[in-house]
């Protein structure tokens, strides 16, 4: 009954639920064509196409670990945290040995996204609050340390070249896209979101998934925090300030569900922070002041999820 | 797959248009050659001093016939380099930024010496000493205008001290950039020579209740603070909130109160007696000089032959409430502190052959509230 | 009676062991009266401010707006005081904090999307707002003879009337077992005949006038209010949140009323406490993480605690016997 009600926009073709379906991916599209224009072809020109590959590089390699958390029904404040105080670690690191930069990060990230997946897991911190919890901590203890700014090696940057970014894109993208839709782990946290009970029931580790989820973004910003670290070349602390918003605009650009389970797709991660990089880009081209573009920004991230928005299967919205 | 046709038909029609759009014809003119410089600033931010910054920029940037090119910006290290890497992008021939810290130019440097764009900087010295070797030797550092932080923190400190202050709270902007570690530093070394004790500093406060907050603390934790110093903040309405909070203790006008950086506030509270001193002003000349400086370099004629062209600029002293006045009508207005005729003809060489590093020296000594009255005042 | 006794002394132990710790570390500059008669004024408008945040919290709608709707409404009660005097900036402030609070609350209602998303949309879009409501300096200012909520004893008054507000309207009205009711479970709340979106909207509204009230203190008190941009408002409903958890924590032996209070002043003790010690500022952030997170585990973690307890009592008894 439902489908007969939804409109058809060529025989056999778009359908209100293809539609909704895609919705991210024709948002993204409006957003490249729209701006396209306007912008005389400057967009997708090549210089500016690196340009948005660049702004969009450290929040799509997030966003894509973050579907995990998101898949469970959670959320991660301290993302912007754990790269600030993984890149001020691997900053220190550096002074003993450029060597351990990249490890350090990865190290610390991980030793963070633990801390955060065992206070949600065992010890049954509500995410937000556990998350904002040790984002505090963590903020802190960085400007503690740092007590300013701390340089690396001009030479790392060696790693903020283009080619060596796309590896590791497209590295991220492959493994979490592996984890997501082709492993047992991806379907365990949609299913531990969907409903942890039975989940719990049909023999799934609750808490193991849990934590690996947390473990899986903390590694993930111990990465980005690297990036960051060879590409201004010095940790300070404001590295990684408001990078949870961006993360999180991101992956409800993309028309991710906070609500978790099953209709978390993992291809809103990537859509929605190359939507939202091509936004950014195409309105700073255009010349639209600081203040129109934040409004512009909140009205869409709206805009999206009302049009978006799975109201039948979501039950209580909160 | 019919959407991947959809798509691929969408886009290609687009980028077709675009290609059309894009097409111009290029005036010849006696001026310099067209140029467009690149600068990173939150316009988001509507405080006066912020938007003055950006107005003297622009100012000495359409002086020289050339085009400002404007990208939002935290001004973090990290946001920084990612706008600079969007203003290459853009085909800009100059950047001006407020580098975040010294550890992050030679990433600067490094970018803008592969796409051959000169770059420059606002309000920040260079401290560290290799990575100021380094950066003068560059030929794509066009140099920059900034004021004497640790002096001036340091000339504060034995100025409240002669007023009697012995105990001092501290305000201070961010750890780690440039600006707020030397005036931590001078306000260390002014403290040392005068004999005052620096009893706290709190750092990055940026909204009024956060600044009530710390106040007040100092106020219970400290009996003995006779002294208040913001060493500098982002926090809007600053030192009414100070103020504030001093006569809702009954300590306005007892606990002296001083700041580096002028803002649009402070006349009332001279003319009241409970603000006592303010070093600044440098606001508007440092930004505008700079740009200065980079228009020149990209124009072809730089200031100086070799090496980059730093400018010092001294800092002016706040004294009474209608200096304050004029310093809100004439320095935070619409208005540049030197006009774009004044700019053309005292300070781009193109036009001016006479300008080498002795003649802006001098001009930049003549430079006070007073001289811009002088000049603007209709 | 004596039930009373023990769970007052129980709540106020919070507060004094961290008072105790810091006068441990700082005797001489902790052990007088201002100090702590500081800490009890800095706690007052935070704990309103808080108080306006717990309804909507306790039906389980999370809100970011606070901030920027606590810069909206001082904004513009600034901006009447300055043209109608007090009565301006009461009003201006009053009206408009309820005033975008309803507007918040009914899209909620109608365009019925998470309330993380719409409120952090509606955050960007209100600090603009309150950006161009400041006008050419980014902040307003008032005169001093309008500031007079801003110091003790009027504060103090304020606080207790607020407080005496929240404790009616969260223990005795219709509202607040609706409000409970939709909190504990959305779906069996509308199954009895609840109205859950009025419900929430009620919070919103409801939370508004506290907010106008937060927004007047916060006027007074600073003498200014300044608009915030780049979601820089939204840090603002942090410590508010910490606090309404922790009293959610001190539930069971006080009322929600007095335990945001307790907690704020908890929270409070510790920032002047640090400040005091001279530690750089940036423990603040370390220390409340750990406090907010060792609470959250204890609370979390109550049944299993209990189970401890009771497993070493019987552990205990065998012994004995």
């Amino acid at each position: 009954m439902e489908n007969s009600k939804s409109f058809t926009a060529a025989k056999g073709g778009l359908t209100k639920e293809k539609f909704l379906n895609n919705f991210a991916f024709f948002g993204l599209l409006l957003v490249l064509v729209l701006f396209e224009i306007l912008t005389r072809g400057k967009l997708l020109g090549q210089r500016n196409l690196m340009n948005i590959f660049n702004n969009f590089f450290s929040i799509a390699l997030c966003a894509m670990m973050y579907s995990f958390v998101m898949a469970l029904g959670e959320l991660d404040l301290s993302v912007g945290a754990i790269v600030g105080f993984s890149a001020a670690m691997a900053a220190f690191a550096s002074e003993i040995s450029i060597y351990l930069i990249l490890p350090v990060a990865l190290i610390t990230g991980l030793l963070i996204g633990l801390i955060n997946g065992f206070a949600t897991a065992y010890l049954r911190v509500e995410s937000f609050i556990g998350t904002l919890a040790v984002s505090f901590v963590f903020r802190g203890l960085t400007t503690y340390f740092l007590n300013g700014s701390v340089g690396i090696p001009i030479a790392m940057r060696a790693f903020d070249k283009d080619w060596v970014k796309i590896i590791a894109l497209l590295l991220v993208l492959t493994i979490s896209y592996l984890l997501y839709e082709r492993c047992a782990f991806g379907k365990h946290c949609r299913a531990v979101g969907a409903s942890h009970e039975a989940a719990r029931q049909s023999g799934v580790n609750v808490q193991k998934t849990r934590m690996a989820a947390f473990a899986l973004v903390g590694l993930v910003c111990g990465l980005v925090g690297f990036f960051t670290l060879v590409r201004a070349c010095t940790a300070s602390s404001k590295t990684g300030n408001s990078f949870e918003f961006d993360v999180l605009l991101a992956v409800l650009f993309g028309g991710m569900p906070l609500s978790g389970g099953w209709p978390v797709k993992f291809r809103a991660a990537v859509i929605g922070s190359i939507a939202m990089a091509a936004l950014k880009s195409g309105m700073s081209l255009i010349g639209i002041d600081g203040l129109t573009q934040q409004v512009v920004e909140g009205v869409i991230l709206i805009a999206v999820v009302v049009l978006s928005f799975d109201r039948r299967n979501a039950g209580v919205i909160k | 797959m019919k959407l991947k046709k959809i798509t691929a038909c969408v886009l290609a029609a687009t980028m077709t248009a675009s290609l059309f759009a894009g097409m111009g014809v290029q005036a010849e003119s006696a001026d310099p050659e067209p140029f467009t410089i690149g600068f990173p600033w939150d316009t988001a931010n509507t405080d006066p001093t912020w938007i003055s910054i950006y107005n003297n920029v622009k100012a000495a940037v359409e002086a020289a016939g050339g085009e400002l090119v404007n990208v939002e910006t935290d001004n973090s290290a990290d946001g920084l380099i990612d706008n600079v890497s969007e203003l290459i992008s853009r085909d800009v021939d100059g950047i001006l930024f407020m580098p975040a810290s010294d550890s992050m130019l030679p990433t600067v440097d490094a970018m803008c010496a592969d796409a051959g764009v000169y770059w420059g900087t606002i309000f920040r010295t260079i401290s560290d000493e290799d990575i100021q070797e380094a950066m003068y030797s560059s030929d794509w550092f066009a140099g920059g205008c900034h004021e004497d932080d640790e002096a001036c923190a340091a000339d504060i400190v034995k100025s409240m001290s002669e007023m009697g202050v012995t105990d001092l709270g501290v305000i201070n902007i961010a750890k780690g950039d440039t600006s707020s570690d030397l005036r931590d530093k001078g306000a260390a070394e002014g403290a040392e020579e005068a004999g005052v004790n620096i009893l706290n500093t709190t750092y990055d406060i940026s909204v009024t209740t956060d600044m009530t907050k710390t106040i007040e603390s100092y106020i219970a934790a400290y009996p003995e603070m006779n002294g208040i110093l913001v060493l500098g903040t982002y926090c809007e309405a600053a030192i009414p909130t100070i103020e504030k909070a001093l006569a809702d203790h009954n300590k306005a006008g007892e606990i002296k109160v001083g700041r580096i950086d002028f803002e649009s506030s402070l006349g009332d509270y001279l003319h009241e007696g409970t603000f006592h001193v303010s070093y600044g002003g440098q606001q508007q000349i440092d930004p505008l000089m700079s740009a200065v400086i980079l228009v020149n370099k990209v124009i072809g004629t730089p200031i100086v032959e070799e090496g980059p062209t730093n400018i010092i600029t001294p800092y002016l002293e706040l004294t009474s409430a209608e200096e304050a006045a004029d310093f809100n009508d004439y320095f935070l207005g619409d208005e540049a502190v030197y006009t774009a005729d004044e700019i053309k003809d005292s300070m781009i060489k193109y036009y001016n052959a006479d300008i080498d590093m002795d003649y802006m020296d001098k001009l930049i000594a003549t430079f006070s509230i007073a001289d811009v009255v002088s000049r603007h005042s209709k | 009676m004596k039930k009373f006794l023990i769970n007052t002394l129980k709540t106020l132990s919070l507060p004094v062991i961290v008072y105790l710790v810091f006068l441990v570390i700082c005797f001489e500059r902790f052990s007088n009266w201002n100090c702590v008669y500081t800490i009890f004024l800095q706690s007052i408008i935070p704990t309103i401010t808080a108080y306006s945040v717990a309804y909507g919290n306790i039906c389980g709608v999370f809100d970011f707006t606070i901030g920027s709707r606590l810069i909206i409404s001082g904004v513009i009660g600034g901006l009447l005081a300055s043209k109608y005097g007090m009565a301006g900036m009461i009003l201006g402030a009053l009206v408009s904090a309820v005033a975008v609070s309803a507007v918040t609350g009914i899209l909620n209602w109608y365009l019925r999307i998470p309330s993380l998303v719409l409120t952090m949309g509606l955050t960007m879009i209100f600090e603009i707002a309150g950006t161009r409501l400041a006008g050419h300096y980014g902040f307003v200012q008032i005169d001093t003879k309008y500031a007079i909520f801003g110091s003790s004893p009027n504060i103090v008054i304020i606080f207790l009337l607020a407080a005496a507000l929240f404790y009616f309207i969260f223990n005795h009205t219709v509202f607040s077992f609706h409000m409970r009711a939709v909190g504990s479970n959305e779906n069996v709340a509308k199954n009895s005949g609840i109205k859950t979106d009025l419900v929430k909207l009620k919070s919103f509204v409801y939370g508004g006038i506290f907010l106008g009230t937060a927004a007047i203190l916060t006027l007074s008190q600073s003498g200014s209010v300044g608009a915030q941009t780049n979601l820089g408002s939204v840090t603002i409903v942090f410590k508010p949140l910490i606090s309404i958890l922790l009293a959610l924590v001190l539930q069971r032996i006080c009322d929600l009323t007095v335990g945001i209070f307790i907690a704020q002043f908890s929270l409070n003790i510790i920032f002047i406490g640090l400040i005091a010690a001279g530690l750089p500022d940036t423990f603040q952030n370390v220390v409340l993480g750990f406090f907010l997170l060792i609470v959250m585990i204890l609370f979390q973690n109550s049944d299993r605690i209990e189970a401890l307890r009771e497993k070493s009592k019987a552990h205990h008894r065998a012994a004995e016997e």
